[in-house]
């Protein structure tokens, strides 16, 4: 498969007054035409900041890429001047935010922001943008007449499938969806997830989920990351890491979500705090709160070591063994 | 403390429920023609030492139902008994008594403590508002009351933005607990938590439980932990409960078309099999002023003429189930029907399975 966006080792920081946070360190993803990739992770383990990063969309003045490299079909990203840059977002790489109440701009119809990319990069007439405007609404579920409403006018469900709508009107090749319904109620969750896999399936776009629900990117994906401090700890097919996971943050993750399903166990939950981004542990981030820490773990950082065959996981005492 | 509870009284359930709710209704006026039905019409029995669990989705009223309970709006009209005595009928300094009975935990961690206050203040103020302590062995109670929510002493002299979420929770449960309350009204309290935070916070709250004999109502709108926590559950639709069974009943056997396409719409981590929802089409309609007959007529995968009608209200059709559907004996077929349906149109359209 051709590889559509790599990350190599990137690192991201944000300082300020208080001292610098280390939000990404290290990271190597990449995302093949087609894919769907899920990246889990709490909050606070970067996952958000690495797909500002993608876009180029960091706090000017606090956010800085300090390493790494980001390439988009062989083009570097981070050497892209900001004109550059306008001709990818929205094109070639589009975003779905997490707030669909903040991510749209209040002063516009909703019709003239879906437009707004269209006559920018297909360099529509206004008409036609319009037009396509109203195709894109259908899309998503909302009835063509309301192109001229403004976004207070719409429930947040309906809110967030304008954003999609925005975000698929050039049709890009990567749609980065960044917590698409955690704002959201389940059944509306329940359209917003159909609508996906469907335009999956029809326009072959390939997705970076990020979230923190498991269950949407069993779902949704064919790989998951897991994410941890700013690192990805785990990464390997979804069916893989869920059944079998290497990681032993991996596997409290699992085991500490209550199932529809199944015995009603107590729950096992991760104790201690996830590492501080300002001041980060020594060796492996996640060590002082693993059940199966050793002398290493505390001193030496982990990389990513292969499993098996499309599994690969950073620990010093993988669970190789499903039965451990 | 009543930590030597006895665990065999937890299996014999006393007949008469701690709390009974009646005709409960609250709606708010929005104009002088227009009201917001926020609950409209529920009755409900809360077993003692039960946990009963409120879903819905957002605007149903599930919040409002507790806020209700503990008397922090007016009701509309309507009856909550509280251990026999009509809760709407006592006067301040009675429903002041009644306070130390009933307690609740808020959703939001960040708003619900007072941010100029160090902890020990927040866990002092119930103590000393209520007399429930002297002043000697105030600061014994304060730490008892950390360690059982599982805080640590260090914390007391923290302001609320010193800590974590899961901490500032674990305040919240601790203030909760400090009056000895026997009905604690759980507001999503894990709702804002991450998922290993807020396995903590569920664990809690269930060894609290079994120590001190506690009852729950607990709302929140995340399925899975609802039914992980409770004993019972209630869904509630516009208002309106339209369905009520044990925990295993109505996960495993739904008799409303409301919770079954609540339950397929929660995504599932279940490999080997391709999974197919019904999937609910537009979003909630509005509280204000709703339409005469079944609520969600205008929603539902099953509606027929009759329905739209005709609303029987909640009944018992199985002991112990309770479902608002006219046609609940159909809900089990149809809903088998239309997944296969779906696979079938599938399979015609040549469609393939994202994974």
């Amino acid at each position: 498969m051709e590889e559509l966006l790599k990350i190599e080792d990137l690192s991201v920081e944000y300082r300020s007054g208080g001292g610098t946070a280390k939000a990404v360190n290290q990271l190597r993803l990449t995302i093949h035409k087609g894919e769907a990739l899920g990246l889990v992770g709490e909050s606070g383990a970067g996952k958000t900041t690495t797909a500002l990063a993608v876009l180029k969309l960091l706090p000017d003045h606090v956010g800085f890429v300090t390493n790494g490299k980001i390439t988009y079909k062989g083009e570097s990203l981070l050497d892209c001047s900001e004109k550059q840059m306008t001709e990818i977002r929205g094109k070639k790489i589009s975003m779905v935010f997490q707030n669909p109440l903040s991510s749209l701009n209040p002063v516009f119809t909703v019709g003239h922001q879906i437009a707004m990319g269209l006559r920018r990069h297909q360099k529509m007439s206004k008409k036609e943008a319009q037009q396509e405007a109203g195709r894109l609404l259908r899309m998503v579920g909302i009835a063509e007449y309301r192109l001229n409403d403004y976004p207070h006018q719409f429930s947040g469900g309906m809110r967030q499938r304008v954003g999609i709508a925005a975000a698929l009107a050039c049709k890009p090749e990567l749609l980065i969806c960044d917590e698409p319904t955690t704002a959201l109620d389940v059944t509306i969750q329940a359209q917003i997830l159909e609508l996906m896999k469907e335009l999956q399936r029809k326009m072959d776009t390939s997705l970076l989920m990020i979230t923190h629900n498991l269950g949407i990117i069993a779902e949704l994906c064919q790989n998951v990351a897991i994410m941890y401090a700013g690192e990805v700890v785990e990464y390997g097919t979804v069916e893989r890491v869920f059944s079998h996971p290497a990681h032993w943050y991996t596997a409290g993750l699992l085991k500490a979500i209550p199932n529809l399903a199944g015995p009603r166990d107590r729950l096992s939950s991760i104790g201690g705090k996830v590492a501080n981004a300002y001041e980060l542990p020594e060796g492996c981030k996640f060590h002082s709160r693993c059940k199966c820490c050793s002398q290493r773990c505390a001193g030496e950082q982990p990389s990513l070591v292969r499993i098996e065959d499309n599994h690969y996981a950073a620990c010093w005492n993988a669970r190789r063994n499903k039965n451990e | 403390m009543n930590e030597n509870t006895d665990m065999n009284e937890k299996t014999l359930l006393p007949e008469e429920p701690l709390v009974r709710i009646q005709n409960l209704k609250k709606y708010f006026k929005i104009d002088n023609k227009k009201y917001l039905h926020a609950v409209d019409d529920i009755s409900l029995d809360i077993m003692p030492r039960e946990t009963l669990g409120l879903v819905g989705e957002s605007g149903c009223g599930k919040s409002t139902v507790g806020n209700l309970l503990t008397r922090l709006i007016p009701e509309t009209s309507g009856e909550v008994i509280f251990d026999g005595k009509s809760l709407f009928q006592l006067n301040k300094d009675e429903m002041m008594k009644m306070r130390r009975e009933m307690q609740m935990i808020f959703q939001d961690p960040y708003s619900s403590l007072s941010p100029r206050k160090t902890i020990r203040k927040i866990l002092k103020e119930p103590l000393e508002l209520h007399q429930m302590c002297d002043k000697d062995n105030l600061e014994t109670r304060i730490i008892e009351l950390a360690e059982m929510a599982g805080l640590e002493p260090y914390v007391l002299d923290k302001y609320p933005h010193e800590l974590d979420g899961g901490k500032r929770q674990m305040v919240g449960i601790a203030r909760a607990l400090a009056l000895n309350p026997r009905f604690i009204v759980c507001d999503e309290p894990v709702s804002s938590l991450d998922v290993s935070v807020q396995a903590t916070i569920i664990n809690l709250l269930m060894d609290l439980q079994e120590k001190m004999g506690l009852t729950y109502l607990f709302v929140s709108h995340d399925l899975s932990v609802v039914r992980h926590i409770s004993t019972r559950v209630a869904v509630m639709y516009l208002g309106q409960i339209v369905e009520l069974a044990g925990t295993d009943t109505l996960f495993g056997n739904p008799l409303h078309p409301y919770s079954v396409a609540l339950l397929s719409a929660v995504p599932k981590i279940d490999f080997g099999k391709t999974s197919h929802r019904i999937v609910l089409e537009g979003d909630v309609p509005s509280p204000v002023n709703p339409v005469s007959g079944c609520r969600f007529f205008g929603r539902c995968w099953m509606a027929s003429e009759k329905c739209k009608e005709h609303d029987t209200g909640l009944r018992e059709v199985e002991p112990g189930h309770f479902t608002s559907c006219s046609c609940y004996d159909e809900v089990k077929k149809r809903a088998s029907e239309k997944l296969r349906n779906q696979e079938k149109e599938e399979v015609k359209n040549g469609k393939e399975s994202v994974r």
